[in-house]
């Protein structure tokens, strides 16, 4: 199976649909910046207290992006799924030789470039904007973002597989999004041992950490490889994802031995 | 679906018929390794459908859903491209390139697919499945909703593909279609395989052993009372008389050629009746006779 060609595909997809509407892409553009400079002047109390919010505007800014990040990593796949099926591009999907997880996974892979492409310009315009002051390590921004994507991506599989045998799970997928965000902001030495377990190896917990670490405090890659957080975030985020890979592949056998592959 | 087994051979059509809800769409569910069936074994190319599906899907090309299956949005190379990608098709451009030749879908690259006709938009559709040079193309009613030049033109486009080699199985619920592409016909009904065989050894096994008489002259008593007592059907026009003879009725026709003659009517013609695919399924599936 070719996973290069695929999401080649997929990308060239995303793109041809992004410019082939750019009214609907400044749209998107602006919302997006927008919407941060909105959170970033006005609504400052919110962050108080939060991980990744509590170092001030600045935290502010960066919290915004890795949120937005990893909600989409949780939701684009029940999206995409949602919306195939309606159209009935899905079963033109599920007939080809690779299985629909990999078809979905270098989908949202695809997606997650433009969205990270997207952001970066609007980050950009945002801190010129604000005046906010980051350590832009580019590289390392990169490698925690990804890491937190696929790990939230794994979460997305589930509900996607969940998605593709109830057909309407719309509010669990929102239920999902805010016990993330929920899990993620609250206080970790206030929660019960089992939880503050579960929430600290929680692939979005841990790298709002590690990118405030580095993009707010300047903390080098080489310093947080050596504590062993990025090791501990690529750990757990690839058990997420493999838990949602193997979740998902359930979800496909399932849905085509009852053959509601298909079906809304 | 019970007891349902076909083969389809390279180059040979195969019409899939049956009221709604009969099983068509769940066998090319079943074929296409959308739906796994419970029991027994689906092979393409001697490969198992449901074990090893991604192997046996290669040598196969579908159109289940029609313009559905396409990205409205994208032209019809974009398509292509996606969706060959997704197969893993080799040298994709230059096969795209020769499809877009074959289907004659050069003047309309430049639409979203969104944009263009129906017929077109199914073109585009069996094009993607074309991409992977399948062995076996299933195609879910094929021509629905096409007018009649784009449905002849697309049943010419099937006819071509068959011809190149590839075995094809369609479900459609016109007669016609079928009557004109499939060299075999299954039809399926409650969930069962309840005829398959070429048309000509349909239309032998179900021939309607009625009898058309044709004769010049008026209607007369007699002749009424003897057509009443055979069950026959007449119609009079300028000065002829058409009688239709119901099956098992050999006697029937006896009796009435006796009354023309003793009536002194002019026998024009006799032949037996003929019955279409439309007729065999009616038999088959039950429901009234038009």
């Amino acid at each position: 199976m070719n996973l290069a060609g695929l999401f080649w595909a997929e990308l060239r997809r995303e793109f041809i649909l992004l410019t082939r509407y750019p009214f609907e892409l400044i749209s998107r553009l602006m919302w997006n910046l927008g919407f941060a400079l909105m959170i970033f002047f006005g609504f400052q109390s919110v962050g108080a207290n939060l991980p990744g919010f509590e170092e001030g505007q600045n935290g502010r800014l960066l919290g915004l992006l890795i949120t937005y990040i990893a909600i989409n990593g949780i939701s684009n796949g029940v999206e995409l799924l949602g919306r195939e099926t309606q159209t009935g591009t899905l079963e033109q999907a599920a007939l080809s030789p690779p299985p629909l997880v990999t078809i979905l996974l270098m989908r949202d892979l695809a997606s997650y470039v433009e969205m990270l492409a997207r952001f970066a310009l609007v980050f950009s315009i945002a801190i010129w904007a604000t005046g906010a002051k980051f350590y832009l390590d580019v590289p390392t921004l990169a490698l925690l973002l990804t890491l937190m994507y696929l790990g939230m991506e794994g979460i997305g599989l589930i509900l996607a597989g969940a998605a593709l045998i109830y057909k309407r799970i719309g509010t669990l997928a929102q239920f999902a999004v805010m016990l993330v965000f929920g899990l993620a902001i609250l206080p970790l030495h206030d929660l019960p041992p089992w939880m503050s377990f579960f929430v600290a190896h929680f692939p979005f917990t841990e790298a709002l950490l590690l990118l405030r670490e580095s993009a707010v405090r300047g903390t080098p890659l080489a310093e947080m490889l050596a504590g062993g957080q990025v090791l501990s975030l690529g750990l757990d985020a690839s058990l997420f994802l493999l838990f949602g890979i193997a979740a998902f592949a359930m979800a496909e056998r399932k849905a085509r031995d009852w053959g509601s592959l298909n079906q809304y | 679906m019970r007891d349902v087994s076909f083969e389809v051979y390279p180059g040979q059509i195969l019409a899939l018929l049956g009221p709604n809800g009969a099983g068509k769409t769940t066998t090319l569910k079943m074929v296409t390794g959308l739906l796994r069936p419970s029991e027994g074994h689906i092979l393409l190319e001697g490969v198992d459908v449901a074990t090893q599906r991604s192997r046996a899907v290669r040598h196969l090309g579908a159109v289940l859903e029609g313009n559905r299956n396409l990205h409205w949005k994208l032209t019809a190379r974009e398509n292509l491209r996606y969706f060959g990608a997704l197969k893993g098709v080799e040298d994709l451009r230059r096969r795209c390139d020769s499809v877009i030749e074959q289907l004659g879908l050069t003047p309309h690259l430049k639409k979203r697919v969104g944009e263009l006709s129906r017929g077109l938009q199914q073109r585009v559709a069996i094009g993607i499945a074309l991409l992977g040079v399948p062995r076996v193309l299933v195609l879910d009613e094929p021509t629905l909703g096409l007018d009649v030049i784009a449905g002849t033109d697309f049943q010419n486009t099937i006819r071509s593909i068959a011809e190149s080699g590839c075995a094809i199985v369609l479900t459609t619920h016109q007669m016609e279609v079928a009557q004109a592409l499939a060299q075999r016909i299954a039809i399926i009904a409650g969930g069962r395989l309840a005829a398959l065989d070429s048309l000509d050894a349909l239309q032998c096994a179900y021939r309607n052993p009625g009898y058309e008489v044709m004769a010049r002259g008026r209607l007369t008593p007699v002749l009424e009372t003897t057509l009443q007592t055979v069950g026959a059907r007449w119609r009079e026009g300028a000065g002829t008389l058409s009688i239709d003879l119901p099956e098992n009725q050999e006697n029937g026709l006896y009796d009435t050629l006796s009354a023309l003659r003793t009536e002194k009517l002019e026998l024009v013609g006799v032949r037996q009746l003929e019955i279409d695919l439309e007729g065999i399924y009616r038999r088959i599936v039950g429901g009234p006779t038009p």
